[in-house]
C-alpha cells in the first residue's frame, strides 16, 4: 500500500505556555495541493515547522511518507517567508540556491558538480537562471520568492512547504507564482501553502483548510462560510468569482 | 622613511608585534566578517568581556591568565549560544549580564590577589610589550585552526548565517555550526587579548568587515578586503604607536574607526552627488 505523503494525528503544539495547535488531524496523498488559510498568529507557520521537524510536538504524530519529520527532511522543500531576510546579507542568488543542497552534502566540505547541476536546474525551473549572479538585495519581491522556491527545489523534494509566499507581492506576481506552483503540482509535487491572504485562492488548489489553533478541513477544495467563521471568529461573507468554490473574495476585505 | 621603518622593526618586541598583527588581521578579516553578517557583534562583545573573569580567576589561582580567559570565553560562548536557541529568555539581557558579571569577576579576583601584581589595563587594552614568543605560537596555531575550520565549513557557515532555520530544515546541524562560530570568536578573543585587549577586540572584529561590506556583496571578497584593511590599520597603527609611544591597540582601533567614518561620509557625499546629477540634469 502506498504511504500517505503527509499524515498528521492529534497534533498539539504549545510554545511558551500558549497552546498554538490543538488536535490537528489531516492527511495528504502524493500530488495533493493543500492551501491552509487562517489569521496571523493562528499557528500556520508553527504547523509548517512541526511538519519540518523544527519543533517537537507536545502530543500527536507527524508522518511524512511514513517517516518521522527528522528522517523525512530529504523529501521536503521549505520556502520560508521572504520578508524575514536581512536584505543587506552579502550573498548571490546562486549561493542561496546551492544552500538547498546542504542536506545532501554529508560530510563533504564542498559542493559537487551534481549540486551545481541541481541548482542550475532549479533556477531554470523558476526562470531565474539569468539572475544567478545577482545579489539578492537587487531582486524584486517576486524574484526573491522564486529564488527561495528554487532553493527548496534544488534538493529534489517530494513535498513543497511554502510560508506566505505571496506576502508583499502584487497580484500579477502572485498569479505567476500560482501558475508555477500549479505546474509543479501537475508534475507530481505535493504542495502545502499557508497564507493569511484569502482574497484570491488559486484555481490550482484542490484542498483548502482553515487554521486557527484548530484545523478545519473537509478534504475538498470547498471553502464554506462556516469554516471561515469558525476560523476567524467573526461573520464572514463569501463572494465567488469565476470558478465556484475556487476563487473567493472575502467580503469584509472588499474595497481595500 | 624606509630607514625609520627598519629601525622600528629592528626591535624584537616590534617585530613580534608585527607578526602578531599579521595573524590578528587574518582573524579580524575572517571571523569579523561572519560576526558582522550574522549580526553577533554584541554577542562577541559579551564573550570577550566575560573572558576577563577568567583572567582574574587565573591570576588569583596563579595560573596562566590566557588559560582562564579561554575557559571563560568558550563557556560564555556556549552559554549565550544555548540561550539564543530558546525564546523564553531575553537574549540581549542575558548578553548584558554575562558581559558585566564577567568584568566584575575579573576585577574582584585581581583586586583580592595578594600583591596585586598585574596591570588590569594591559588586559583591557592590550600591551604589545607583553607579547612573548609562546604567545605568537599560540596565535599561529589558533589562526591556522580558524582558517582550516572556516574553509571546511564555508558553505555551511554561509548558509547558517543567512538562514539558520532553512539550514536546519534540510538537516544541516545548524546549531552546531553556529556554536562553532561562537567558539571561534571566543578563541580569537583569547589570542587577541595581548594584542588589542578585551575591550578593543570587538572594534576590530566589526570595523574592517563592515567597511569591506560597503564595497562588495561577495562574502569571500569581504573576507579578503577586510583582512587587507586590517593589515593596513595594524601596520600604520604600530608605526604611529612607536613614534608617539601610544597604546598600540588603541591606536589601531582609532585608525580603523576614522577609516570607517571616512567611508561612511564619502558614501553619503557620493550618493548625494549622484542623486543631485539625476535630479538636475545639466
Amino acid at each position: 500500500m502506498e504511504k500517505k505523503a503527509v499524515e498528521v494525528k492529534d497534533l498539539c503544539v504549545t510554545l511558551g505556555g500558549i497552546n498554538i495547535l490543538q488536535d490537528v488531524n489531516f492527511y495528504l496523498e502524493e500530488g495533493d495541493f493543500l492551501w491552509i488559510i487562517g489569521p496571523n498568529g493562528g499557528g500556520k507557520s508553527t504547523l509548517l515547522r512541526a511538519l519540518l521537524g523544527l519543533l517537537p510536538p507536545d502530543r500527536g504524530t507527524v508522518k511524512i511518507f511514513g517517516h518521522t519529520p527528522r528522517k523525512a527532511r530529504r523529501y521536503m522543500g521549505y520556502v520560508p517567508q521572504h520578508s524575514n531576510f536581512d536584505p543587506k546579507f552579502p550573498i548571490s542568488v546562486w549561493d542561496v540556491v546551492l544552500m538547498g543542497r546542504l542536506g545532501k552534502m554529508g560530510l563533504r566540505p564542498f559542493y559537487t558538480s551534481k549540486d551545481r547541476r541541481k541548482a542550475s536546474q532549479a533556477l531554470k525551473m523558476v526562470e531565474m537562471y539569468d539572475h544567478r549572479n545577482d545579489h539578492v538585495s537587487r531582486l524584486s519581491g517576486g524574484q526573491h520568492q522564486r529564488v527561495l522556491i528554487a532553493r527548496a527545489l534544488a534538493s529534489d523534494p517530494g513535498i513543497l512547504l511554502l510560508d506566505e509566499p505571496t506576502a508583499s507581492v502584487d497580484q500579477k506576481v502572485k498569479n505567476n507564482l500560482y501558475d508555477m506552483l500549479g505546474d509543479l503540482n501537475k508534475k507530481g509535487m505535493t504542495v502545502i501553502l499557508v497564507s493569511h491572504d484569502i482574497g484570491v485562492i488559486s484555481s490550482y488548489v484542490e484542498k483548502i483548510a482553515c487554521l486557527n489553533r484548530r484545523f478545519i478541513y473537509h478534504g475538498t477544495g470547498e471553502l464554506s462560510t462556516e469554516m471561515l467563521e469558525a476560523t476567524y471568529q467573526c461573520p464572514v461573507e463569501l463572494i465567488a468569482h469565476g470558478h465556484p468554490h475556487r476563487v473567493f473574495q472575502w467580503g469584509s476585505e472588499e474595497g481595500q | 622613511m624606509i630607514d625609520y621603518l627598519l629601525e622600528i622593526f629592528g626591535y624584537t618586541f616590534m617585530r613580534n608585534a608585527l607578526f602578531a598583527g599579521l595573524m590578528a588581521s587574518v582573524i579580524f578579516g575572517l571571523v569579523g566578517t561572519f560576526v558582522v553578517v550574522k549580526r553577533i557583534v554584541f554577542i562577541s562583545g559579551g564573550i570577550s568581556h566575560a573572558s576577563f573573569g577568567g583572567v582574574g580567576m587565573a591570576v588569583f589561582l596563579g595560573l596562566n591568565p590566557l588559560l582562564g580567559a579561554a575557559v571563560f570565553a568558550v563557556a560564555s560562548a556556549l552559554g549565550i549560544g544555548a540561550i539564543g536557541r530558546q525564546t523564553i529568555q531575553r537574549e540581549d539581557t542575558a548578553i548584558g549580564i554575562v558581559w558585566a558579571v564577567g568584568m566584575a569577576l575579573g576585577a574582584f579576583f585581581i583586586s583580592i590577589t595578594p600583591g596585586y601584581p598585574i596591570s588590569i589595563s594591559s588586559f583591557l587594552f592590550g600591551n604589545i610589550i607583553m607579547l612573548r614568543t609562546s604567545d605568537l605560537y599560540l596565535m599561529l596555531f589558533t589562526t591556522l585552526s580558524i582558517v582550516v575550520v572556516t574553509v571546511l565549513l564555508y558553505p555551511r557557515l554561509q548558509a547558517v548565517c543567512f538562514d539558520e532555520e532553512f539550514s536546519r530544515s534540510v538537516g544541516a546541524s545548524s546549531h552546531a555550526i553556529y556554536l562553532t562560530l561562537l567558539v571561534m570568536v571566543a578563541l580569537s578573543v583569547v589570542v587577541l587579548i595581548r594584542f588589542v585587549g578585551i575591550i578593543l577586540v570587538i572594534a576590530m572584529l566589526a570595523i574592517p568587515a563592515s567597511i569591506a561590506g560597503e564595497f562588495t556583496y561577495d562574502l569571500k571578497k569581504i573576507i579578503i578586503v577586510s583582512t587587507s584593511l586590517s593589515v593596513l590599520f595594524v601596520f600604520m597603527g604600530l608605526v604611529i604607536s612607536f613614534a608617539r609611544d601610544s597604546i598600540a591597540g588603541a591606536t589601531i582601533v582609532m585608525l580603523a574607526g576614522s577609516a570607517f567614518l571616512l567611508v561612511m561620509v564619502a558614501k553619503k557625499i557620493f550618493r548625494h552627488y549622484r542623486h543631485g546629477k539625476k535630479t538636475h540634469p545639466a
